[in-house]
């Protein structure tokens, strides 16, 4: 075929595609089936929930901060009100990542009997002794000291705990709900707030770990080969100082979507803990109506979170089938 | 009559076929796609017949849909064959399974046939010494029959698992360090460069996708896919997909690649 008529017979193609995708989503936009209330009974609900702010942008401005804050502690909320446990957050630019201060601050005043207990990945823990002072001892090291790999995972802890107990140390309180609280028993959530090096990168800093732990591991010989189990890999990238794989991730646009449909990409996302996840995100997302007629250039609009989505994500999860394999 | 009419009919598809494919391969087209091949079961239940049927359907699927590739201009295709996981399927499925694989391996790369054909490299990727030892020979054969081919790749991916392909990588990273003497820290290239399908020479991947109406990646190609790699979820089940769900696949990285040159 003359390859100008096959280009001219792929444009008219490309044509028809963006039309019955336009007429797609107005359809969806209009006539989605209503997913079920937050809280409802679903066959099953997800422990775990992540969150990635995704966008078609390459480079995203700084005036979103404010918006990002407000609707993610709106996401916490709903989160909790629909039962779930753990939320992990994740956007490309680090955008989160910069704003985990504030956003504690902003948990903190939400949830107002809680404590909020943090933990950050950002150094390193070597636990070896201070050298000796005779230089020609020999350091003794236990074979547990280790040094532990940076994750760039920052948790937060969040735990209702009543307004008389005292806090024993800097430690997570036990919750006890007793009987005569209020109706909606709101479960402890843990937040992680995750970045692009807490994936590729985080593995890499766990090799890194492994190469200077096997010298320091005196009783083994050096003709020894190194060897590395997956279980072994799973404890270190999924440690207290990591975050565990999410059951399900919301995958949302939060700037306009230059198309009608939207193809699902990871953006970087820690490769280890997607093995499992089930994905959710807008095939037609409902911002490319609201801004058609608007300024469509206009990259500085926010496009929030909103409630409905996770409630379309909760509804897919619970429909979703598990064989693990079999 | 409806002989020479079914046969009028499956020429003229074809040719629309190809004329399709032509059409396409005008626009950019992805270095590398990734299959996983989910749905031969429910594909045999619905059509009643047993399972060990859906998974012969599946891999006359895959060949189906590899030559639609190599017409296209697809360089390298991947495909999840079976996953570490798959072991605990019943001991009728998985022997059914392996002797599968241990016929079609030699039989697709001998001369004349589709691998021949199209000049495809053969890799069978994964933890194989799980696999029985007469699997591990034909695989053995069937890569040794295709090595010399340098057209096109196809990464089989049997008896695999992103954890045990990110793990062994980190191993092998870790063991090269030490040897080196440590000279500098490991970053995510060194640990890249011993995943399984760059150590077989193939690209960055550009789509996964996954038949069935799956929305999970099941631990297939997570390294390879979390970055720049368009995810498509499609209803069908393999042995059903053809190149009516492949289009809207190739159209929309088409829209993707042109977008991204401004």
């Amino acid at each position: 075929m003359i390859s100008w008529l096959a280009s001219a017979v792929l444009y008219l193609i490309h044509t028809v595609y963006a039309l019955v995708n336009v007429v797609t989503s107005w359809r969806q936009y209009r006539f989605a089936r209503e997913p079920y209330p937050l809280v409802a009974e679903r066959s099953k609900l997800p422990r775990h929930v992540a969150i990635l702010l995704a966008s078609t942008l390459e480079h995203v401005s700084d005036s979103f901060e404010q918006e990002v804050l407000q609707n993610v502690e709106q996401a916490v909320g709903w989160c909790r009100q629909a039962g779930i446990q753990r939320l992990t957050l994740y956007d490309r630019q680090g955008i989160l990542s910069r704003l985990s201060f504030d956003l504690r601050a902003r948990i903190l005043r939400v949830a107002e009997d809680a404590t909020v207990t943090t933990s950050e990945s950002e150094l390193e823990y070597p636990l070896t002794p201070p050298l000796s002072d005779s230089p020609s001892s020999p350091r003794s090291l236990s074979p547990k000291q280790e040094i532990l790999p940076k994750l760039h995972v920052a948790t937060l802890k969040l735990d209702i705990s009543p307004a008389k107990r005292k806090n024993s140390g800097r430690g997570t309180v036990k919750r006890r709900v007793s009987r005569k609280d209020s109706d909606s028993v709101i479960p402890p959530t843990t937040i992680d707030i995750v970045s692009y090096e807490s994936g590729k990168t985080a593995i890499a800093e766990v090799a890194n770990a492994l190469v200077r732990n096997y010298d320091r591991n005196s009783s083994r010989t050096k003709l020894e080969e190194f060897t590395l189990s997956v279980n072994e890999l799973q404890s270190l990238v999924e440690s207290e100082k990591g975050f565990p794989a999410p059951d399900l991730m919301l995958i949302h646009y939060f700037t306009p979507y230059t198309l009608p449909k939207a193809v699902l990409e990871l953006f970087g996302f820690s490769p280890w803990h997607i093995s499992l996840t089930e994905f959710y995100y807008s095939i037609y997302p409902s911002s490319w109506w609201a801004h058609s007629s608007s300024e469509r250039k206009d990259t500085d609009t926010y496009i929030p979170f909103q409630e409905i989505d996770l409630r379309r994500a909760l509804d897919q999860y619970a429909g979703a089938e598990m064989r693990l394999g079999k | 009559m409806n002989h020479i009419t079914s046969r009028i009919q499956d020429f003229a598809s074809a040719k629309a076929q190809s004329a399709l494919l032509t059409v396409l391969a005008a626009g950019p087209i992805p270095k590398h796609v990734a299959f996983i091949m989910d749905g031969n079961r429910r594909y045999a239940r619905s059509q009643h017949k047993q399972v060990a049927q859906g998974h012969g359907d599946g891999f006359e699927a895959l060949k189906r849909i590899l030559e639609m590739c190599m017409k296209l201009g697809v360089r390298c295709v991947s495909a999840y064959a079976f996953a570490i996981e798959n072991f605990k399927r019943s001991p009728e499925e998985v022997g059914a399974l392996m002797k599968l694989a241990e016929e079609k391996l030699v039989e697709m790369a001998q001369h004349g046939e589709l691998l021949d054909q199209y000049g495809i490299r053969l890799n069978i990727i994964g933890k194989k010494d799980l696999l029985p030892p007469a699997v591990q020979a034909a695989v053995k054969k069937a890569e040794d029959m295709t090595r010399h081919n340098n057209k096109a790749i196809l990464n089989l991916c049997m008896s695999y698992a992103s954890r045990d392909d990110i793990t062994s990588a980190v191993e092998a990273s870790v063991r090269a360090s030490l040897h080196s003497g440590r000279e500098r820290a490991l970053t995510q290239d060194d640990i890249d460069a011993h995943i399984m399908t760059s150590v077989v020479d193939s690209p960055p991947v550009d789509i996964l996708v996954r038949t069935s109406g799956v929305k999970r990646v099941s631990d297939f190609l997570t390294w390879q896919c979390c970055e720049d790699t368009q995810i498509q979820f499609t209803d069908c089940y393999w042995p059903d997909f053809g190149l009516w769900d492949l289009l809207p696949i190739i159209l929309d990285y088409q829209q993707k690649v042109w977008r991204q040159k401004g």
